[in-house]
């Protein structure tokens, strides 16, 4: 199943709007479940670990803190109540990112009559998110060989200097391949001010049609619920 | 075709840049920009492509002009039309997660008819062998593969001048003969072609011009023929790589992955089946290693050199075999506390604020003076005080294998350290990997650099002994 990137980028602020709406957990509960299914369709794998992920969220909520300390329902309220809330558009992010390719989304967006500048931006972040998977991976390593704490007998010191140690590699390196990645974007052409074309452009079908529906019903229920009920 | 006129461009901030360039490329011609690091090279491509001044900011002074029509001033896209890049690492360049988004990526942001764009692809699908690859994601490709797909799409954008900044720095000998066919066809269809290179030998027959460059100037021009006939002395007395095809030297320390070797040393592969994420070798590895030693691990792209060093090394776990030290089977962590490492980007390895704080930073027994001697023979002394990160790629590759050097731990890995390094970086390299060697280190290299393996190997005694004079 193919998704116009239009659809894709529409859903992502539809999601996060019915995310700050809604206060019924069955409605998030369906909500979840069909942005998983809508997942597993487009990336052609079956995605259930946010599903379980999720579940495990309603289950502590809903059956441990209940009977927990209130020291522990505070430290963990925003972990588990925060993030469960916004899974869903963290899911359409994840559905944008693994199933457009960098001309579909600058295509989608300049069609939007979105700046240049911005287009770019989003590219070029978009290009990077890997990278930076890449970057933390490397340091990791780095420092599995390397005993930087070596003589420090604090903990608090070892922990600190191993954070600092994590910490100066990743913006440099970061700096260094945005930079990078920049650099050979432009080589490319990718500041061109025509409307780039897209080989892999689907049009908008029937498909689209139906997610955006559902997608709009579900905010104008949680509009209806909020304000009118 | 182009023309450089006087050109001078001065980086803003550092001040340092190319002076005085005068330089006629004609259409359909190769010319090759040599010269130590630091000497003028990636400027000059930069100033051809447009990164210079559009994104990498300075002063510029004289006339660029392609096809008679003056450059200087235009729009990066406007050069982008006209100048094709392909840099040293393919993987850097790429935006797309399929090759055939990747090969077009140019032709989509010019907004060209996609019926075009599927024509132009199957033409270079067809020309550049790049069937198997088409719906793989060019991250997952070797080094060759992956430059391959970059060469593909420099010859897709449609433009009459490609640029190359050190194509091969990563590639091994395999590899290296498709770019050279590639380049060769891209020649014949007319591109104009500059390419600036360390690892020399691969352009002979290619190239028509050379400019040798130093200190930011062009201080001669050779044709090929003239400059490919230089003698071996005249060639390392300018400081460039050799300029014929370098045989290895035999050596029973020279290891190929794929073959059978014993598992008897100090330090030892027994069998090992390499696992990385979701792929595993076939074959076991054996191979053994003993103090005082230096090994080279040589073989293609993808044969899993890398992956056997990370095993070594315990950041990879094997799926069979083990890895043994003084008779003692280990496991990721204990081999994690034995070695010491220097990875290919050295970016992510250097962790203090100043060089010497680098080289002290989690060595313990190493002392102040210790450090300074390696810095002195690393060339970094006069640096001791600066961020290891605003140093040059090269001496922060030395500055890496220098505080590997300095650990007491007595395994030292070394993952293609001379990649992209001039002659005397190299040079220096192989110098302190001696000296590590002579202090009882079993230093184990992947190269696919034979200069490197010839340096280690050919003349020892005298290596020891010009480091300790």
């Amino acid at each position: 199943m193919k998704l116009d990137v239009r659809v894709k980028l529409i859903l992502i602020v539809l999601s996060a709007t019915f995310a700050s709406l809604n206060t019924d957990i069955i409605a998030e509960s369906l909500m979840m479940t069909a942005i998983t299914l809508l997942l597993s369709l487009c990336t052609g794998a079956v995605r259930f670990r946010p599903l379980l992920m999720y579940a495990i969220f309603v289950l502590v909520q809903y059956f441990v803190f209940p009977v927990s300390p209130r020291a522990v329902v505070f430290m963990l309220s925003i972990l588990v109540v925060n993030v469960r809330n916004f899974l869903p558009t963290a899911l359409c992010i994840m559905l944008l990112y693994e199933t457009t390719t960098v001309s579909q989304l600058m295509s989608a967006l300049t069609k939007m009559h979105m700046k240049k500048q911005l287009t770019v931006t989003l590219a070029v972040v978009m290009r990077y998110i890997p990278c930076l998977g890449e970057e933390l991976a490397a340091i990791r390593d780095a420092l599995a060989v390397r005993n930087i704490t070596s003589g420090m007998t604090s903990a608090f010191r070892r922990a600190a200097a191993r954070a600092e140690a994590f910490c100066v590699p990743l913006i440099v390196s970061s700096v260094r391949t945005a930079n990078d990645l920049s650099a050979a974007a432009v080589t490319r052409g990718i500041d061109e001010p025509c409307i780039p074309s897209c080989r892999s452009a689907g049009k908008f079908g029937a498909a689209d049609f139906a997610v955006l529906a559902a997608a709009i019903t579900a905010v104008g229920w949680a509009v209806y619920m909020e304000y009118f009920v | 075709m182009l023309e450089f006129n006087n050109v001078t461009f001065k980086y803003n901030g550092t001040g340092h840049g190319v002076y005085d360039i005068g330089l006629t490329v004609q259409r359909g011609e190769c010319v090759l920009l040599c010269g130590a690091s630091g000497c003028g090279k990636t400027t000059l491509i930069r100033l051809i492509n447009g990164l210079a001044p559009s994104f990498y900011s300075g002063s510029l002074k004289g006339k660029i002009s392609i096809g008679g029509a003056d450059m200087t001033g235009l729009q990066p896209y406007e050069t982008a039309r006209k100048v094709s890049s392909v840099f040293q690492d393919p993987k850097a360049q790429f935006f797309n997660t399929d090759t055939g988004s990747e090969i077009v990526f140019s032709l989509e942001n010019r907004g060209f008819p996609v019926t075009d764009i599927n024509m132009r692809l199957e033409e270079a699908v067809e020309k550049f062998g790049l069937h198997d690859l088409l719906e793989r994601s060019p991250s997952k490709m070797s080094g060759g593969q992956a430059q391959t797909v970059a060469f593909a799409a420099a010859y897709t954008a449609d433009t009459d001048i490609v640029v190359l900044d050190e194509p091969t720095a990563n590639l091994d000998e395999n590899a290296i003969t498709r770019i050279r066919g590639i380049i060769t066809a891209m020649k014949d269809s007319g591109k104009t072609i500059v390419i600036s290179e360390h690892r020399l030998s691969w352009l002979n027959g290619i190239a028509d011009k050379v400019c040798y460059m130093k200190n930011g100037r062009i201080l001669e021009t050779y044709s090929g023929r003239e400059f490919f006939a230089m003698s071996g002395n005249e060639c390392s007395g300018l400081g460039l790589r050799a300029l014929q095809p370098v045989q290895r030297t035999l050596s029973p320390n020279i290891i190929e992955l794929g073959k059978n070797n014993s598992s008897t040393g100090a330090f030892a592969a027994e069998a090992i089946v390499m696992r990385r994420g979701k792929r595993k070798w076939d074959h076991p590895v054996s191979a053994s290693f003993e103090s005082g030693n230096i090994y080279c691990i040589t073989g293609e792209n993808g044969r899993g050199k890398t992956t056997f060093l990370r095993t070594l090394a315990g950041l990879e776990k094997q799926a069979a075999g083990s890895v043994i030290y003084s008779g003692k089977k280990l496991g990721k962590r204990a081999r994690q506390r034995i070695v010491s490492m220097v990875f290919q980007k050295t970016d992510d390895q250097l962790f203090s604020d100043t060089v010497l704080g680098e080289c002290l930073l989690g060595n313990g027994s190493a002392t102040e003076e210790n450090a300074l001697e390696i810095l002195g023979i690393l060339e970094l002394a006069e640096y001791r005080d600066a961020h290891p990160q605003s140093l040059s790629g090269g001496q922060r590759q030395r500055l890496a294998v220098g505080t590997a050097i300095l650990s007491d731990k007595p395994v030292l890995l070394l993952d293609e350290p001379t990649s992209g390094l001039d002659l005397g970086s190299m040079t220096l390299t192989a110098q302190i990997l001696r000296k590590a060697a002579d202090n009882g280190k079993i230093c184990i290299v992947v190269t696919h650099d034979n200069e490197l393996i010839n340096k280690l190997y050919e003349s020892e005694d005298n290596n020891a002994e010009d480091i300790h004079r």
